[in-house]
């Protein structure tokens, strides 16, 4: 590798180096991105399927306000 | 007389070769279908700007001006085209299953790859500005590759973006045989369960925000791209612009789409683009394409060492942004090695999910680069 960077001009070099930033760093970079993205669309998921089955997000069982207020006027 | 053949004399090889380049490409557009709405406009455009003395081009010249105020000056074109391709995307089997989010990044690697080698092969060929253009052919998304290559300046945006589109169109070729090649028989046959999970409106209408937000905070300088292909999905999604997200999708996709196939043929004229540059980044694109396939299908593989659920290795490949004939590749390949085989819904997840990917990476390489 240290010899093939000594056959290289200066500009080369520099760019070869640029290169190695640019796809370390973009990398990483679209990872974060994408894994923030995933993790939240796991838990939009997660609140949109414990909704429907009518829990809240900490997975307790949500009242029904119609149902409260039908057996309130029926009582 | 003489002014008669004042244009004959004024022609060069080179324009004859761009002619020649010209009749190819329309000829690939019209009888083997490849990209036609792009490179039959392309083609003549390259036809129509080689000849001796065409005043489409110059201060006054339509393709020139059309060229400075719709990509040059503001990129206005390829942005605004993101906004039909959003409305087009259903991101509804990536919502489903999360996880695809993660081959879509890993579709991208040949992007990276194919920088380092350019950059590799020398500074008196091609620049740091230029590297990262070439690379982002790997990003398979024609607008992402005008974008990248003309905001940093690239001189070889033409033969990118002709490229960009020529490999698109041949992803039925290339990636069959680059899969094959990493994969075993039984791990294409590797079946995958899909759950019919119905998304929820909300999801579908949170998403583009969200991404958006994200894509903006970490990587500002993927905004316009992201931004306005999220843009186009929200008004797809939120149920009360139907008669907009159809036009987005039919009137303003085709009517850019007509005008860009033109427009970049003014970076063809024949001293930009007959040189030896052209035909090295025909092979980087190549590479570009073969290595983004290697990526998604690698990351498939270093997945399944910790996943109970295995993925079909081949689902990564559908990773890269072409749209939809990478998914397809995969389905197809999956039914080869079994006919009861269903991969589509999860490579089409794969497949948006590197549409998005790309679109950030492009921003990121022109932060990287221009910053």
């Amino acid at each position: 590798m240290n010899n093939v960077m000594l056959l290289m001009t200066e500009a080369t070099k520099a760019n070869v180096l640029k290169s190695l930033e640019i796809m370390w760093k973009g990398l990483a970079a679209i990872f974060i991105v994408i894994g923030i993205i995933a993790i939240i669309t796991f838990i939009m998921n997660d609140i949109s399927m414990r909704r429907s089955q009518g829990k809240n997000i900490f997975g307790k069982p949500v009242k029904n306000k119609k149902e409260e207020e039908t057996s309130e006027k029926e009582g | 007389m003489d002014y008669l053949i004042e244009g004959l004399n004024a022609l060069t090889w080179q324009q004859v070769v761009m002619w020649v380049i010209g009749a190819l490409l329309i000829f690939l557009a019209i009888k083997k279908k490849m990209e036609p709405a792009l490179l039959l406009p392309i083609g003549f455009g390259a036809i129509l700007v080689n000849i001796p003395g065409s005043n489409v081009l110059g201060e006054n010249g339509i393709v020139q001006w059309l060229f400075e105020v719709g990509i040059e000056a503001s990129e206005a074109m390829p942005i605004l085209l993101f906004i039909g391709i959003g409305a087009m995307i259903d991101f509804g089997p990536l919502l489903s299953n999360p996880k695809l989010f993660l081959l879509g990044g890993a579709a991208q690697f040949g992007i990276f790859v194919t920088i380092l080698i350019a950059a590799l092969i020398g500074d008196s060929v091609f620049s740091i500005e230029d590297a990262a253009s070439i690379g982002i052919i790997g990003a398979a998304d024609g607008p992402t590759s005008i974008l990248v290559a003309q905001t940093l300046n690239s001189k070889y945006l033409a033969a990118i973006v002709v490229v960009a589109y020529s490999y698109m169109a041949l992803v039925p070729f290339i990636q069959p045989m680059v899969i094959k090649a990493i994969t075993t028989k039984k791990e294409r046959g590797i079946h995958m369960k899909y759950t019919n999970y119905t998304v929820s409106k909300t999801t579908k209408i949170l998403f583009p925000i969200v991404v958006t937000l994200v894509a903006g905070l970490i990587a500002p300088a993927s905004l316009a791209l992201v931004g306005f292909l999220m843009f186009g999905n929200l008004i797809r999604e939120c149920g009360v612009l139907d008669s907009l997200s159809e036009a987005a999708q039919n009137v303003l996709a085709n009517l850019i789409t007509l005008l860009l196939g033109i427009t970049i043929a003014f970076q063809m004229q024949a001293e930009f683009f007959v040189t030896y540059q052209t035909l090295i980044i025909m092979g980087l694109g190549l590479f570009a394409f073969v290595f983004d396939t290697i990526g998604g299908v690698m990351f498939a593989k270093f997945l399944n060492l910790f996943s109970k659920n295995k993925i079909n290795p081949m689902v990564g490949a559908a990773g890269i942004s072409a749209f939809p004939m990478a998914a397809r590749v995969v389905q197809k390949l999956g039914q080869e090695e079994d006919p009861t085989n269903h991969l589509l819904m999860h490579a089409v997840g794969t497949n948006v999910s590197g549409q998005i990917a790309s679109a950030i990476v492009g921003g990121l390489i022109i932060g990287l680069v221009a910053g």
